[in-house]
Parts: structure tokens; sequence; C-alpha cells
């Protein structure tokens, strides 16, 4: 364990003409649940788009498995690596199973049918997110929670060893939240699948998160654990809050359980 | 407020100058407008059709049947239209609006087609009338189906709603010609030809330009307020609905005329108040009449450029206007969206 | 699942294809010159046939209604497939001035070429087989002016692509409209009669040159019907699934203006159809558009087909352009989709 999988090398990304940011280097552990956390603007989700190529960046490269994505064709990415981005849409007429069947893009050949194999991983996609009771429903008939389930399960449907998820709870209430991330949690436990994600919660962070990354202003404060990473001095560079923090005594992850905001530093 | 006041009272001397300006502004380009044609014609001629008028002479008569009504018809149309543009961009705030992309002059068009088919024998009175009602219709029927439709008085939605319907009165009219056989006369108004105004129209035309500019400049300090927006004319004490009600009637009479007089012309109504508030600034008391002297001189120039563009023969000066006035157009489009403003 | 889909599918077709046979039935038979079907089949199976049910059938109406159903299978094709691209409900390659681009092009070829070209009759041949060419250059540039006007923010904008591309399909026109003045007052005519978009002076040698385009693109574009579908998705999920977006908007949206271009060179711009077939389309068979696009052409084809009718008959022996019944029917309906849509 330990042998990293994804590795971006001084990224600079644009977004129209504002640099979100420069030189910024980061590596992903395989088989790990990694985190970026950081405040709103900081760059965190740019950093996963650029990852993933949705975004292209200025300078710098990305390695996937120690190969330059840039010299892999976008399909073949697409069969290591899913990213379920922030704001989905789909038509309001399309039914669930078929949304779900679209993850198989990247590895149809014939455009007509879908295999037994294709199936199959659609079933286990839809196994896995609970989505199978409303398979038959169109887009437009479902809750909130139920649609972002409908979408991991199509990012579920690439098969792919590595899942980018852009804020994957927004939007959802609490018990959804839950339910989202512990899919995710045993998509990684039972089929060791290497997890990236943003996410605004720092609670849930570093519950079910093995590493966190936390950003600033376009650059990386720090990497490490939970543990390392939920402390009063880190939270207050990166939030600018004061954080009371304990260990949950369940799961013995750290828990800001209270904070009061810091006066505006220069 | 007080700021915006100071940047108004900044900006006088510039209209001043342009007002002063423009009477020798004015007579250059008649003068210009007069000489420069398929015939050239010197300026000694001029002033002989002027001061003894030979009617054996062609050169005096092309003069005076030709040249000068078209000059002065190229001058009052496109002072009229600049100022219905002007008073429609002020009143709804859109940037967009003007009578061409309204739906405005297409209703004219249509209802002169009406009626030239079923009174072919129309005094110019009654053409210039039914010109007005058509104008009524037009910006009736564009500005009904923005205010029925979600968002639809937003500057980009209502230009769809006007051009669409525009396309659809122009349809219908050139439907209507097709069968009762009269498209030929018709081409009249749909091209725009200048050259072949009649001067007996223009009389008619110029008692009405005036009474619409006066009223307009009557108005225009409470199309200022107007344009500041809802809010504040409410709360300055304006009374909303009447400055709206008259200002609708000025647009209504100054297109209907304009159409009548020389059919639809495009853009005029468009461009020439955004660079005449380019240059003098928000306040409508200035932006009115500098925008009736900038458009008039403008179609004029237009006017004289068509003749010349495919020499020896005639452009439609709508070719012209169109020609520079859809890249001014995008351009407005891609610098200010969607927003909402006059 | 599918079959849902499929079946109605098949039904709706085969209720279109019903309509177009009937809307033909009526073009074939009726006009200044009567006739019945028993006239008909007779003569098209050669039995005792006149010269003059010959003339009507083989010179006049034949070529017409063949152009009618090709230019509309053309526009509602092309229609189906820039809403996709799009993602916009209301764009129409005729209110986006890609026909308008065409069309001035083709105007200008007329200009520069066709009066050479006229005075020997066996190159007319040449002429009339480049001007679809042209149309494409023209409705290019067209494509590429509206990107740079509409696109902001690394996205189309839904109001400012339809009011560029009115704005841009003005300049066009104003442009064709100069060009043709130059031209002699003979080729201005039928340039004019052509930009209004008509179909009368039809004959075989258009249908011919428009063929190979329609053989060519159709199944072209059909292969990729499916990436249509995904293109309902927002970008990053479309790009996260290992589609190439850019270029495979690209490889769709200049097969589209091909397949337009050949239709505007033999009717000049009609307006609209590309608009209203799709709409239909999706109404009738949901949102797959291996089922949206043959629908939406076989839509095309009718509509077309029935205002040419109608062109040719309601003021009967004056002919009106069939793009101004085309506009006529198709300004109400995009109205209505205004209403509905939501801003």
């Amino acid at each position: 364990m330990g042998a990293t999988v994804i590795r971006a090398e001084k990224l600079t990304t644009k977004y129209e003409k504002f640099t979100v940011f420069s030189n910024l280097s980061a590596e992903i552990k395989k088989g790990k649940i990694t985190t970026i956390i950081g405040p709103n603007g900081c760059g965190k989700s740019t950093l996963l788009k650029t990852i993933g190529r949705i975004l292209k960046q200025q300078s710098g490269d990305v390695f996937l498995q120690e190969q330059d994505m840039k010299g892999i064709s976008t399909k073949a990415i697409a069969k290591q690596l899913a990213l379920l981005s922030q704001n989905p849409e789909a038509p309001l007429q399309l039914r669930v199973e078929e949304l779900i069947s679209y993850g198989r893009f990247p590895h149809r050949k014939n455009v007509g049918t879908l295999s037994s194999k294709d199936m199959e991983v659609i079933e286990w996609a839809m196994d896995i997110t609970k989505t199978c009771a409303f398979r038959n429903r169109e887009i437009a008939q479902l809750s909130g929670g139920q649609r972002q389930k409908v979408w991991l399960a199509m990012a579920l449907a690439q098969e792919t060893s590595i899942l980018l998820l852009d804020e994957p709870t927004t939007y959802l209430d609490l018990a959804h939240q839950l339910e989202v991330l512990q899919i995710v949690e045993r998509l990684n436990k039972e089929h060791s699948c290497t997890i990236v994600m943003v996410l605004h919660d720092i609670n849930h962070a570093a519950r079910f998160s093995d590493e966190l990354i936390a950003m600033k202003n376009g650059e990386i404060i720090t990497v490490g654990t939970p543990e390392k990473i939920i402390a009063k001095d880190v939270l207050k560079e990166v939030f600018n809050i004061d954080a009371r923090i304990m260990v949950d005594p369940e799961n013995q992850s750290p828990v800001c359980y209270g904070y009061d905001a810091l006066p505006e530093r220069e | 407020m007080d700021v915006m006041m100071k940047r108004l009272r900044k900006t006088h001397s510039v209209p001043f100058l342009i007002i002063c300006a423009s009477p020798f502004l004015i007579i250059l380009t008649i003068a210009l407008s007069v000489l420069y044609g398929t015939k050239g014609i010197d300026a000694s001629t001029i002033w002989q059709a002027l001061v003894h008028f030979d009617s054996a002479n062609v050169d005096h008569n092309i003069i005076m049947q030709s040249r000068l009504p078209r000059a002065v018809a190229a001058l009052l149309v496109g002072a009229f239209l600049a100022i219905s543009g002007a008073i429609m961009q002020g009143m709804t705030r859109n940037y967009l609006a003007s009578p061409s992309i309204m739906g405005v002059t297409d209703g004219s068009a249509f209802v002169i087609t009406i009626c030239m088919i079923f009174f072919p024998a129309m005094s110019n009175i009654n053409m210039i009338m039914f010109s007005m009602i058509g104008s009524a219709l037009g910006a009736g029927i564009v500005f009904g189906f923005g205010s029925v439709m979600r968002n639809g008085l937003s500057p980009v939605r209502l230009a769809i709603i006007g051009t669409v319907i525009g396309t659809f009165l122009s349809s219908l009219s050139s439907v209507f010609a097709t069968h009762f056989q009269v498209s030929q006369d018709l081409a009249f108004w749909y091209n725009a030809k200048i050259h072949k105004v009649d001067p007996d129209i223009l009389m008619l035309a110029l008692p009405i330009g005036l009474i619409g500019l006066i009223l307009a400049l009557i108005n225009s300090k409470s199309i200022t307020i107007l344009s500041l927006g809802k809010d504040i004319s409410v709360s300055l004490g304006q009374r909303t609905r009447w400055v709206k009600a008259i200002s609708i009637l000025i647009v209504v009479c100054l297109t209907g005329t304009a159409v009548a007089l020389v059919g639809k012309i495009a853009f005029v109504g468009l461009i020439i108040p955004h660079i005449t508030r380019f240059i003098v600034g928000m306040d409508y008391r200035f932006v009115i009449p500098c925008s009736a002297i900038i458009g008039g001189i403008f179609l004029a120039l237009c006017d004289v450029a068509s003749r010349f563009i495919n020499f020896p023969f005639e452009t439609p000066v709508g070719v012209v206007t169109a020609l520079i006035g859809v890249p001014f157009f995008l351009y407005l489009i891609r610098t200010r969206g969607g927003e909402r403003r006059a | 699942m599918h079959n849902k889909y499929r079946s109605r599918f098949f039904i709706n077709m085969t209720l279109l294809i019903g309509a177009i046979l009937l809307a033909i039935y009526i073009h074939i038979t009726n006009g200044t010159f009567d006739m019945s079907v028993k006239d008909i089949i007779t003569t098209l199976l050669r039995m005792n046939p006149t010269n003059e049910f010959d003339l009507v059938i083989f010179q006049f109406r034949l070529p017409r209604i063949v152009i009618a159903s090709l230019v509309g299978l053309g526009l509602g094709i092309a229609g189906a497939v820039v809403q996709g691209i799009t993602r916009n409900g209301l764009a129409d390659p005729g209110i986006l001035g890609i026909n308008a681009g065409a069309g001035a092009s083709i105007v200008i070829f007329m200009f520069f070429f066709q009066m050479e070209l006229a005075v020997s009759g066996s190159s007319n041949w040449l002429s009339i087989l480049i001007m679809p060419i042209f149309g494409f250059v023209g409705g290019v540039i067209a494509a590429i002016l509206i990107y740079i006007f509409a696109w902001t923010n690394g996205k189309l904008d839904t109001q400012r692509l339809i009011l560029s591309g009115i704005a841009i399909s003005t300049g066009f026109g104003a442009l064709s409209l100069y060009v043709s003045l130059k031209m002699r007052s003979s080729d201005f005519e039928m340039a004019t009669v052509w930009m209004s978009g008509s179909i009368y002076h039809a004959n075989w040698m258009f249908i011919i040159a428009m063929i190979p385009w329609l053989i060519i693109l159709i199944p072209a574009i059909y292969r990729k019907a499916h990436l249509l579908d995904y293109f309902q998705l927002e970008e990053a999920s479309i790009k996260s699934l290992g589609i190439q977006v850019e270029k495979e908007k690209a490889i769709l949206l200049l097969s589209s203006i091909g397949v337009i271009s050949a239709c505007v060179s033999v009717s000049g711009s009609i307006g609209f159809i590309g608009l209203i077939a799709p709409h239909i389309a999706r109404q009738l068979t949901g949102i797959h558009h291996r089922y949206v696009l043959p629908a939406s052409a076989a839509i095309g084809m009718f509509l077309v087909i029935f205002s040419d009718y109608l062109a040719r008959t309601i003021f009967a022996p004056a002919e009106i352009p069939v793009g101004i019944i085309v506009a006529i029917l198709g300004v109400p309906y995009f109205l209505y989709l205004l209403v509905k849509t939501k801003a």
C-alpha cells in the first residue's frame, strides 16, 4: 500500500483570466480515500477537475499510474477514472437505468446494444447504490438524494478503480449525506476503489477519509491524516476559525464540535 | 443622485456644441446630398434652382423634385427613428429597444400593405394615419407577448420576440401582396427607397415631426427619471403611467410617419441613441435632441453613400444601414449581454 | 424497457409516412392542371403516356416534390443536430443565420461565376454541382461568427445565441441583397426569388447535385446519433465519460452545415423547419436521437411538401415562396415554445 496512483506536478490552471493556482503539486495514494478541504474559492474543485481532465491546465502534468495523462486517450482515461461533477444535469424524461447505462460508454464498442457484461456492471452499480427500486422511473420523479445516488451509480458503471467526487453531499439532507458517504466508504473498503473527493463538512472529511489535503488561496497548506489536519492550528490557518476539537468515542475520528470566527487577518 | 446630477451637468458643453453646430451640419449634409448623385450637379445650378426656378431646366427639376425632397426625407426619417429609439431605450431601460427590432416598423408596413390592397386610392394623410395605427399594432403585439412571457421584457428576450413577430408580419404582408398582385408597389416599403419619396407626403410629415419632436423634448426630463428605474421614478413622485403613455404616443407617431415616408429602415433607431449617449451622457433632455440631429445626418449620409456603393445604380439605403448596424448590434450583445439597463 | 419507445417510434413513423404519402398525393394531383391517380400511375408506369401528362409530372410536379422532400429531410435532421449540440430548443439553422450565410455565399458565387458559365450550356452542370460547396463555406463562416459572439464563460448563452444568429442572418441577408443588385437583371430575379426560399424552378439537375451530400452526410450523422443523447448531460459529465466533446460536436456541426448547404443551394433559405420538426419529433418519440432523427426528417419532409403545395396553389397562378408559408406557420410555433421555456 501507499503507492501513488495520481501525481500532479506543477499544475497551473486558469479559470477565464483568473489564475486559480499555479505550480501546484499533489499526490493521491492508491486505495485510499483522500479528501480536499478548504474555504470557498480556494481552488479545491478546480484541482479535482484538472486531475480529472475536465479542465485543461495551463502548464504542468498529471500522471495516472505514472503515465502522463496528455498521452492517454480520453476514452482510455475514462476506463480508469470517473468523475461525478458538482451540478450534473440530464434530460428529465430519461429513465434511471438508461442514465446509469451511459456510464458504460467508454467500454462499449457497439453503440446499439448493451453486452451482458454491460448489464452485469449496471446491475452491480444499482445494487451498491440501492437504486434498483426506482430503475424504471424518470429522472424528473426522483428526490435530490435519489438523484445523487443515480449519478453515483452512473460513475460506478464506468467500472473504474479511481473515483473523483466533487462535493457529492451538497444539497442533500443529513441522512442522505451520510448514506452517500457510506456507499463511498464501502466502495473503498470492499472494491479497493481509490476515492478523491471535495467536501465542505470537515467532520465528514475527518470521519471518512484516510488523507486530507487542506487548501487555501490556491495553495496546498498541508497534507496528512485527519488526526493531523483536524487540529486547532491547521484549522486556524486554513479556515480562520478557532475550533474546539474532541475525538468521537464511537469511531475514534477527530470531531470539531464548535468554533468561533477569528478576526480577519491582513 | 448628487453624483448622478454632477455627472450630468459636467457634460452640458458637448450637447450645446452639437445643437449650435447642427444648422451648419444640416445645411452641409443637404448640400452634399443634392450635389452628389448619378448625375453630378454643380453648386451654382443649385443656387439658381433655389432662387430662379426654371421648370424647363432638367437639373432644376432634379433638384427640386428629387434631390432636395430626398435629402430632407433622409434627415427627417433619421431623426424620427433616432428619437423613437432613444425614447424606447430610456423608457423601457432596454438597450436593444428600437423601432425596427421591436416590430414597430413591421407593424406599420403590414397595415400599409393591407390598406394599399383594400383602399388603393388612399390619401396621403390617411396613409400616415394608418401607418401610425400599424406602429401601435406592432408595438402592442410585441410588448403584449413580452409581458405575458416570463422574463419576457428582458432586453434579449424582447428583441427575439420583436424580430420574430416582425418576420411574421412581413411574411403575411408578402402573402397578401402576392395574392392581390400588388407586390411591385409594395416592394417600395420593404426596401426603403428614399429616392422615390413623394414631396406631398413630405410636406405633411414635417408638421407631425415637429409636434412629435416638441412633445419628446417636453417629455424628456421625465424620461431621464424613468430611465433611472421604476423605484426611483415613483419615489421622486413621477406619474409613471402618464409619462409612458405619452412616450408611446410619440414613438408611434414618429415611427409611423417615418415608415409612411420611406418604408422600413433598420438599425438607425438602435445605434444612434447609443452613440449619442456615449457622447452627451445619460440626460435625455440632451439625448433626444442630439439623437435627432445625429440620426438625421447619419441617415442622409448613408443615403449619399447608397448612391455610390454600386454606382451608377442605387443600393437600398436599408442595406447600407444594415451593413453598419449589424456589427454594432453584435458588439452590443457581446458586451452588454442580458443585463437590464438602458 | 426499450420496447415501449420502439413501438411508439414505429407507430408514429408509420403515421408520418402515411401523412407524407398523402401530402405527395395532394401535391401531385392538384393544381392548375388536375389529374387523377390513375393518370399518374399510368404515366409513371409508361402505359400509353401522353406528352401533356409527361410534362406536368416529370418536368414540373415530380422534381418539385422530390426536392421538397429532400430539403425537408435535410433541414429536419440538421435542425435536430443543431438543437442537440447547442442544448438549445430554440436553435434552428435558419434563425442562427447558417442558412443566410450559405445563401450569401451562393449569391456571391452566382455573381462571379454564373455569368461566364451560363454561356455554354454544358458547364452549367458544373456550376450547379459546385454551388453546395460554396454554400458550405458560407455556412461555416456563419457558424464561426455565432460562436464568437455567443460564446461566453466557456459556454453558449442560449438567448445570446439566438439574437446573434438573428443579427448575423440580417447581415448576410443585406450582403446577399447588395450582391444581387450588382447582377444582371435576369440573374437578379432568379437570385431574389431563390433567396426567399422557393422551389419553383425545380429540375432534376438540382436533385442530382444535392443527393451525394445527403447520401454521404446523413448516414454519418446517424452513426453519431447516440452521442447526441450524451450531449444532453452537462459538459463535465460528458467529458468524464471519455467523449471528445469538441471534436465530436465539430464533426456533427460540420456535417449538418453540409446538409444545410445542399438544401439551401437548391431551395434558398427556408427557416423554421429545423426548429419545428425536431420539437414535434421529440414530442412523438421521446428523447433518444436514434428515433428523433428519423422522425424529425419525416416531419420536415411532410412540412415542406405540404407548404410547397400551399405555396403553389393558394393564390394560383401566382406562386408564393415556400419559405414565406413556412415562416407563417413557424412563427406562432416559435413564440409558443418561447412562452413555454423557462427564462
